[in-house]
């Protein structure tokens, strides 16, 4: 042993030793992260924008987290219990020592006072920011100038052109002036010394606020960069307290930032895992509920007449099944000049009162705040006369209980309606009929469904049904080229075509149609197709359209059979004659403007759509291109 | 001296011999590398060139008709046990090396009442129709089968609603839909609320005289199961279960077997023709508002 301790060999032995001692303190260093990272939220909008604690805009959220030692590993959230969500973040090792200044030196063990000129106050402090154990530098000025807490002799070592970030907690009181923080370059001046340089400069707080976080993002920009020292300070008069310092090579501070729009009652869950893989516990939470939808789907319009023909009780449905209704803001008004003027009379029973320009209250069923559905009922209205070629209206507005204000279309009394019996109605867009409709079992829109009635109550409200086949992919399946045998109607079965615009009149019905049985036929029309005549077919046939331009139908035809798919637009037609489709109608758009005579609006409808079975046979019979294919497996 | 210098002499012998093997070892596993890379390249080739065959075997299935198909196989629509094999192409090349694809197709979708066979699995698209036929040939099933359906969606937060429309009758005349819908979630859209959709789901019992139940998926895709639970009665095939195998093999041989050198194989399923989901609606508007 003592041929060890040799002059040669001691020098040797006292390096290897230091170099066991820094290592092994690294080691300690690393294996001494048991405290887990603090989590914090900010929300935006800060606090509810609607009324009754509920917010109506989608909640955009930022979840920041700290960890002073071997840094944020990942920011991990939950939304209403369900699958977890992570943002992973890299290098976020915080290089700072005594982040937390929970040392005590002199005053602070690690860092130096920056114009420490006798007045200033510079102190350890049992204030804290949260989730930074018990301590934090603060400083006292009663002078101008700039003090502070800076690390330069302890300054992070780090490498030419890193980038890094940093972040600092603080808090003021009545500062007047800037509390922020500086970062400098600490590098190798050449000439055997080192030089400094500003990198950035924080935000700035002043005033009294409470704790906040600062950051900075900053690259070490000098090649003979040999680190990095922070000064956290105040540039004038106040008292300002600093914790929780971080600096890492990490290209982002730890923090993720997501939106949530979907309505309802939701509960956020949230929480960090440091590199250690200590857990953030309890899980942190945050509450709130989110309403940005009005009140909607105005329904089940309805005329009551109440002691002669132009005197009526009027209800209406509306709901929300959100945050429900709030029942005392619910209003309507009229008009009886064909929308010019709008208001109600006193009293509402007779137009020879005043006219009043607003609103009034309709009661209300049920009248507890909150309900889903209610139904308003008018008292007693007198619409004047009866000359319901004057169009006569009424509409209705009313809040939910998160503030949004849903106004009601205007309905038309007497007016004009449509029927769809069977099937359904949808638009991609949406359905705003003026008076009460009725959608078969199942009506939908993509942007609001109000006053059309469904046999069952079912609603597809605010849902976008992906699109169809244009008449060119129709054809594209079906690329026949065989013409309408003498340029009518086919009472063969088939696929035909039409390479022009095609109109449907007696001319072009060829005898024995209507009582052609068993007859599925496709007829693509490359135009317009025109019906001009009524004309029917055999309860066991059909024929599809499939129509690349617009479909007119004149207003003196009243019965048609066919279902119709068409790139433009169904026009149903004017006139006072009521037609009913025999089929269905798939169209760009619509244009339904027949209305009955008189009062005959109030009892029957304008136009029917009559959904009738026998469309799903025929085009199976002959649109057998569309089938499923599922490849299963490749050996 | 003299010894030292014969043993220099052994000794440079002793270096060329090693040097050469070396070399020649490193020949060795460069001439083995070589022969390995162009082997491995002709079957990567082959397996292409089998797999290309394969799939125009499967083509050369799905541009066939129902009905071509259905009669091809033997047996009735209850039948999803008989195969129906064939070649793809036809004929033989002339080439000395030729590729083929060996075709067999069966139905599918013949639901028993009893385990395993009782049930089958489909996936529907969102938007989309899963039809159930349930009348072919002349005569109609009997009356009122009961199903068992249970579904299951892709993603949680969005659940999947079913609407069910089944037209049944037994003639065109006297054609009827019946409807229902299910949601499994909290859609606002009314269907009847079934609290667990992928295992009990829910049980559906067809009218008079049916013959086609369509499934539209609704919010989300769905993998839907139907389970048969009509006691002694097996439904019709939905579909074709295509299983298509390239062949390489040597043009010489008579027909497709013991010599071949590659095989790959396609698995297809074709579901029997449906209308898409416009046809559940009267009226339908792409772009426009729905007013009157």
């Amino acid at each position: 042993m003592q041929s060890l301790l040799t002059k040669k060999t001691f020098p040797k032995l006292l390096l290897v030793s230091l170099f066991a001692l820094l290592f092994t303190k690294a080691q300690v260093k690393a294996q001494l992260d048991t405290t887990a990272p603090t989590s914090s939220i900010t929300l935006n909008p800060t606090s509810p924008d609607g009324d009754n604690g509920w917010y109506v805009s989608p909640v955009d959220i930022t979840i920041t987290s700290d960890d002073l030692d071997s840094g944020v590993s990942s920011i991990n959230w939950s939304i209403d219990g369900g699958p977890t969500q992570s943002q992973v973040f890299n290098n976020t090792l915080n290089q700072v020592q005594n982040p937390s200044f929970e040392t005590a030196g002199a005053p602070l063990d690690l860092w130096e006072k920056t114009n420490d000129d006798g007045i200033a106050l510079f102190t350890q402090d049992p204030t804290f920011a949260p989730g930074f154990d018990s301590n934090s530098a603060k400083i006292e000025s009663t002078v101008t100038g700039w003090h502070a807490f800076n690390n330069q002799t302890n300054y992070i070592v780090t490498s030419p052109y890193q980038n890094m970030t940093s972040s600092i907690w603080v808090k003021t009181d009545t500062a007047i002036g800037n509390a922020n923080y500086k970062v400098y370059l600490i590098y190798d001046n050449g000439l055997g010394g080192t030089a400094t340089q500003l990198l950035a400069t924080s935000s700035s707080v002043t005033g009294s606020a409470d704790w906040q976080k600062l950051t900075l993002n900053f690259s070490t920009n000098n090649s003979a960069t040999l680190g990095v020292y922070l000064d956290l300070g105040l540039d004038g008069i106040g008292t300002v307290w600093y914790d929780g310092v971080s600096v890492s090579s990490s290209l982002t501070n730890p923090s993720t930032n997501f939106a949530i729009s979907q309505n309802g009652s939701h509960t956020l869950s949230y929480w960090a895992l440091d590199n250690a893989n200590n857990e953030e516990l309890p899980h942190k939470t945050s509450s709130f509920k989110i309403d940005t939808k009005a009140p909607s789907r105005w329904t089940n319009f309805t005329l009551t007449e109440a002691g002669n023909n132009h005197t009526f009780i009027v209800s209406i449905k509306v709901s929300d099944t959100t945050s429900g209704l709030d029942v005392s803001t619910a209003e309507f008004q009229y008009s009886v000049d064909q929308g010019v003027t709008w208001g109600y009379y006193t009293p509402l029973s007779s137009c020879s009162g005043s006219f009043n320009s607003g609103w009034t209250n309709p009661s209300v069923s049920p009248s507890s705040d909150g309900s889903t559905t209610v139904t308003l009922t008018t008292a007693a209205i007198d619409f004047c006369n009866s000359n319901w070629t004057a169009t006569k209206e009424i509409r209705f507005r009313i809040k939910d209980m998160a503030g949004n204000l849903s106004q009601s279309p205007d309905f038309t009394i007497n007016g004009a309606w449509v029927r769809v019996a069977g099937g359904g109605a949808y638009s991609n867009y949406n359905i705003a009929m003026l008076s009460a409709s009725e959608g078969g079992y199942l009506a939908g829109a993509k942007e609001g469904v109000s006053n059309i009635t469904t046999t069952n109550n079912w609603y597809l409200e605010d849902y976008e049904i992906l699109s169809f086949d244009n008449y060119s992919a129709w054809y594209s399946k079906y690329p026949t080229t065989t013409s309408l045998p003498s340029g009518k109607l086919p009472t063969v079965s088939g696929k035909y075509r039409v390479n022009s615009d095609f109109t449907i009149a007696s001319s072009t019905i060829p005898n024995g149609l209507s009582t052609t049985q068993n007859l599925s036929s496709v007829v693509f029309v490359n135009g317009d197709l025109n019906i001009n005549t009524n004309y029917s077919l055999h309860a066991t046939s059909g024929i599809i359209f499939i129509v690349s331009g617009d479909i007119s139908v004149s207003s003196s035809t009243s019965s048609i059979d066919g279902f119709f798919i068409t790139d433009g637009q169904f026009d149903g037609g004017t006139g006072t004659t009521a037609l009913t489709v025999t089929g269905g109608v798939q169209a760009d758009s619509f244009n339904l403007k027949r209305s009955l005579n008189g009062s005959q609006n109030s009892s029957n409808p304008a136009i029917t759509f009559n959904y009738v079975a026998k469309y799903l046979v025929v085009g199976k019979n002959q649109l057998t291109a569309n089938f499923g294919v599922k490849w299963l497996e490749v050996e | 001296m003299m010894t030292s210098a014969s043993n220099q002499k052994g000794q440079t012998l002793i270096f060329v011999i090693l040097i050469m093997t070396i070399a020649l070892a490193i020949g060795i596993s460069i001439s083995n590398r070589t022969v390995s890379t162009v082997k491995r390249t002709t079957n990567v080739d082959s397996s292409s060139r089998t797999l290309a065959a394969a799939e125009a075997g499967i083509e050369s299935v799905l541009t066939r008709t129902v009905t071509d198909l259905n009669s091809s196989i033997s047996g009735s629509a209850t039948d999803c046990t008989s195969a129906y094999t064939t070649t793809y192409p036809a004929t033989s090349g002339s080439a000395d090396i030729t590729t083929k694809a060996s075709i067999s197709i069966k139905r599918y979708g013949c639901l028993t009442t009893s385990a395993p066979n009782n049930k089958y699995v489909y996936d529907v698209e969102q938007d989309n129709v899963l039809e159930l036929k349930f009348d072919h040939g002349a005569s109609l099933i009997p009356n009122n089968i009961n199903l068992n359906i249970t579904w299951k969606y892709p993603n949680a937060a969005t659940a999947s609603s079913l609407y069910l429309m089944e037209i049944s009758g037994s003639n065109m005349n006297n054609l009827e839909v019946f409807r229902k819908g299910y949601r499994a979630g909290s859609q606002a859209n009314n269907f009847e609320l079934v609290l667990n959709p992928s295992s009990t789901g829910f049980n559906y019992q067809t009218r008079t005289h049916p013959r086609v139940l369509r499934i539209l998926s609704l919010y989300s895709p769905s993998t839907v199961t139907v389970t048969n639970n009509t006691a002694g009665v097996t439904l019709p095939y939905q579909g074709f279960e295509i299983t298509s195998t390239g062949i390489l093999g040597d043009s010489t041989l008579t027909g497709l077997g013991s010599k071949d050198l590659v095989r790959r194989s396609v698995v297809v399923k074709r579901s029997l023709p449906y209308l898409p989901a416009i046809f559940n609606f009267a009226l339908y508007s792409q772009n426009g508002s729905l007013s009157k």
